[in-house]
């Protein structure tokens, strides 16, 4: 059945490949949309996607939203000498990313990256960092701490040390 | 008509997936997992949320690469804060911190000669600027491509760069003629300009005229200077300001007639100075050196209390016999030295003995080339002298600069005695390693000599490859070999079979077939041939690599 699946192609013309999640819940979509992962694209040029591909690492939950943030952003490609569509989607694009990046929990975050580290989405991981970046903007140590729940394994004396080094960054 | 159609649902679906995934995260984060449209095939397993667990994940834990994505795109004020959340943040900052001018792109491939130099200054410049007064701390300019770069833009460079705070400070200038020399701005060291923390500084093809009004380097942990212009009396004074020093090295600085250092050097252990070729005098007393190297035999040296010296690299570049000198002077000057290492080019007379000593030297080696004697015929077995003056050594190497056949073959010559002198044993000699090992007579009487006298021998290594060019490359091959160092290695490798392989001594089991075939079957390979079992000396006998013999 899943050969079947694996086989079969949308009216568009499209391929489909079937992706499985580390519990076991599968998804289906183009294999235009799923090269956006230089992992899988690099699978499907070697011709070892017929039975589905397994993704150990990555939680189904998680995989839904790769597999949407994929979707999303298949068309940017395609539809690329089309300028009225183009401009339209990007707008839409760029809402949807920063709603979607905003929205997470560490957690979800990190799990995210994570996934689009393994299944190399250049965009994807980019974006994730991004937002991690952002989010120790104009933190204090203590809050980064907090924030991402670091363990702070300085003694007192290094940690008065380090602070004295980097003192030009406190200034404002 | 179809591709409209498939546009105009494309945007549909946009919208339908931006809904679900709005409700999928809202789902989430109420710890609930909805279904996605897409999931073809879902097993039920509702209850299994990964949410609760991932939790526990902190940011550190994130593999390293990623991390340094996300430093990669944070503005260095944040990533400096950063740096003092835990230690694996400071990790990841310091790489951040550190300026690398010589990471940028200087050769591009489209550029003229003439347009290199202002493309890479433009690139330093633009890097130095977004870099100004954020706490660098390491601070490298290599400036081979601009050998014309104007003074006023280096200076105004390290006014820019240079804060409390910086730690390291490396200037190369291109060693090309130069229209006019860069004179180092010392005064960017005080600390009034911030240069009072640097630990480690290294300037390169310049000038550096240090003042007294300087005042101290409290910080200056590391200082070398290579073809840099500077008197004797500009660094002695220099240095009587850096208390903190612990290693020096001057090389290639040919102003500097007398270095003497007018006050005590407590924490100096490291000291190097070479290829002066003005020197004379080497003035210095610094009670914790324990590595000294030194350039040439001449020059006049006083350290101190010399009894401290453990390492001693004497490497002789403009002076002939600089083996000689330092069987015959060195244990005077510094007797208790435990490893010695000396280079000569030009070794032309024998080695004699003397009856001073080294009692302490455990390692030696020495790197021999007779660069101008013409037909070379350095007496190697007179080396025993150094054998025989270091009771306590355990390890010699031998590195014999091999470029042509030797007229002095054993295998020529008639078959004369070979020489032996009867002296105490080597009691404690382990390991010897000859390469560019040749076939003449001394070779093997040297070779002998150590067989039958070293009665605690483990291992000794016959290479009949020239070390310096097997070091040139690092790829386990080596450079080719002239074709007289490729007939010389052939007759030594023969020379060993016939002289020194009976000498193994009796409970060696030595395998001389495989010695003939190797060398019969003329495979340029590098053959070795070891012996273990049941023995406790080890010979290998090492033919040249193929890569030897690519010219012969």
């Amino acid at each position: 059945m899943a050969a079947a699946a694996a086989e079969a192609t949308t009216d568009g013309g499209g391929k489909m490949i079937i992706l499985i999640s580390a519990d076991g819940k599968r998804f289906e979509v183009t294999e235009a949309v799923a090269s956006q992962s230089q992992l899988i694209s690099n699978m499907i040029e070697d011709d070892c996607t017929e039975n589905g591909v397994r993704l150990p690492n990555v939680d189904g939950d998680i995989l839904t939203m790769v597999v949407d943030y994929c979707n999303m952003h298949a068309g940017d490609a395609a539809a690329a000498g089309d300028t009225m569509k183009a401009s339209s989607t990007e707008e839409e694009l760029k809402k949807f990313d920063a709603e979607l990046v905003q929205a997470l929990e560490n957690p979800v975050l990190f799990k995210l990256i994570l996934a689009a580290n393994f299944l190399n989405i250049k965009s994807l991981l980019d974006m994730t960092c991004q937002r991690v970046a952002d989010m120790m903007s104009g933190k204090t140590p203590e809050q980064m701490r907090e924030t991402f729940s670091i363990e702070n394994d300085f003694t007192p004396e290094e940690e008065a040390a380090i602070r004295q080094e980097n003192a030009w960054a406190f200034d404002d | 008509m179809n591709g409209k159609r498939k546009r105009s649902s494309g945007t549909m679906e946009t919208r339908a997936i931006k809904c679900r995934t709005m409700q999928l995260l809202h789902e989430l984060q109420i710890n609930e997992l909805g279904a996605s449209a897409k999931i073809i095939d879902a097993p039920p397993r509702r209850g299994d949320i990964s949410t609760g667990i991932m939790r526990e994940l902190p940011l550190d834990k994130l593999p390293e690469d990623i991390l340094h994505r996300v430093y990669s795109l944070m503005p260095l004020k944040d990533a400096a804060r950063a740096a003092c959340v835990s230690h694996g943040f400071l990790r990841l900052a310091k790489r951040k911190l550190s300026l690398y001018a010589e990471d940028v792109p200087l050769y591009e491939p489209a550029l003229k000669v003439d347009d290199m130099e202002s493309y890479a200054i433009s690139k330093i410049d633009h890097i130095i600027n977004n870099h100004s007064g954020i706490g660098v701390k390491v601070f490298k300019l290599q400036l081979f491509a601009c050998p014309n770069i104007d003074a006023a833009v280096l200076d105004k460079w390290f006014v820019h760069v240079i804060k409390a705070g910086i730690k390291e400070l490396s200037l190369e200038m291109s060693l090309c003629k130069k229209r006019t020399e860069y004179n180092f701005p010392c005064s960017i060291l005080s600390s009034k300009a911030g240069g009072g923390t640097i630990q480690s500084l290294f300037l390169s093809s310049c000038s550096f005229h240090p003042t007294v009004a300087l005042g101290c380097n409290i910080s200056l942990t590391s200082l070398h200077l290579y073809e840099v212009h500077i008197s004797g009396e500009e660094i002695g004074q220099f240095l009587s300001n850096s208390f903190a020093l612990e290693r020096l090295v001057i090389s290639d600085c040919n102003d500097i007639i007398q270095f003497k250092v007018p006050c005590l050097m407590q924490q100096l252990k490291y000291l190097q100075v070479t290829k002066c070729e003005m020197l004379e005098v080497i003035s210095i007393d610094a009670p914790k050196l324990s590595s000294f190297i030194y350039g040439d035999v001449g020059i006049q040296i006083s350290l101190g209390d010399p009894l401290q010296v453990k390492d001693i690299r004497l490497m002789g570049y403009n002076q002939p016999n600089t083996i000689c000198f330092a069987r015959t002077e060195l244990p005077s000057i510094m007797p208790n030295v435990e490893s010695l290492i000396v280079s000569s080019t030009d070794e032309m007379i024998s080695t004699p003995m003397v009856p001073i000593k080294f009692l302490h030297l455990k390692l030696l080696e020495i790197y021999l080339a007779e660069l101008l004697a013409f037909p070379p015929n350095y007496d190697f077995f007179s080396l025993v002298s150094f054998l025989d003056g270091s009771p306590a050594l355990e390890t010699f190497i031998l590195h014999v600069k091999q470029r042509c056949e030797r007229r002095d073959s054993i295998l020529d010559g008639e078959h004369t005695n070979l020489r032996q002198i009867l002296h105490p044993r080597h009691a404690n000699l382990q390991n010897v390693t000859i390469t560019g090992f040749n076939s003449t007579k001394s070779m093997i009487e040297l070779t002998s000599h150590i067989l039958e006298n070293a009665p605690s021998l483990k291992c000794i290594t016959l290479d009949t490859a020239n070390f310096y060019d097997k070091n040139l490359l690092t790829m386990g091959e080596c450079l080719p070999m002239r074709k007289g160092g490729i007939l010389e290695a052939r007759k030594a490798f023969d020379a060993a079979k016939r002289y020194i392989a009976g000498k193994v001594p009796a409970h060696v089991e030595y395998n001389k077939e495989a010695l003939i075939e190797a060398h019969k079957a003329h495979e340029a390979v590098r053959r070795c041939i070891e012996e273990e079992a049941p023995s406790s000396v080890k010979l290998k006998v090492q033919e040249p690599c193929r890569e030897c013999n690519s010219y012969y």
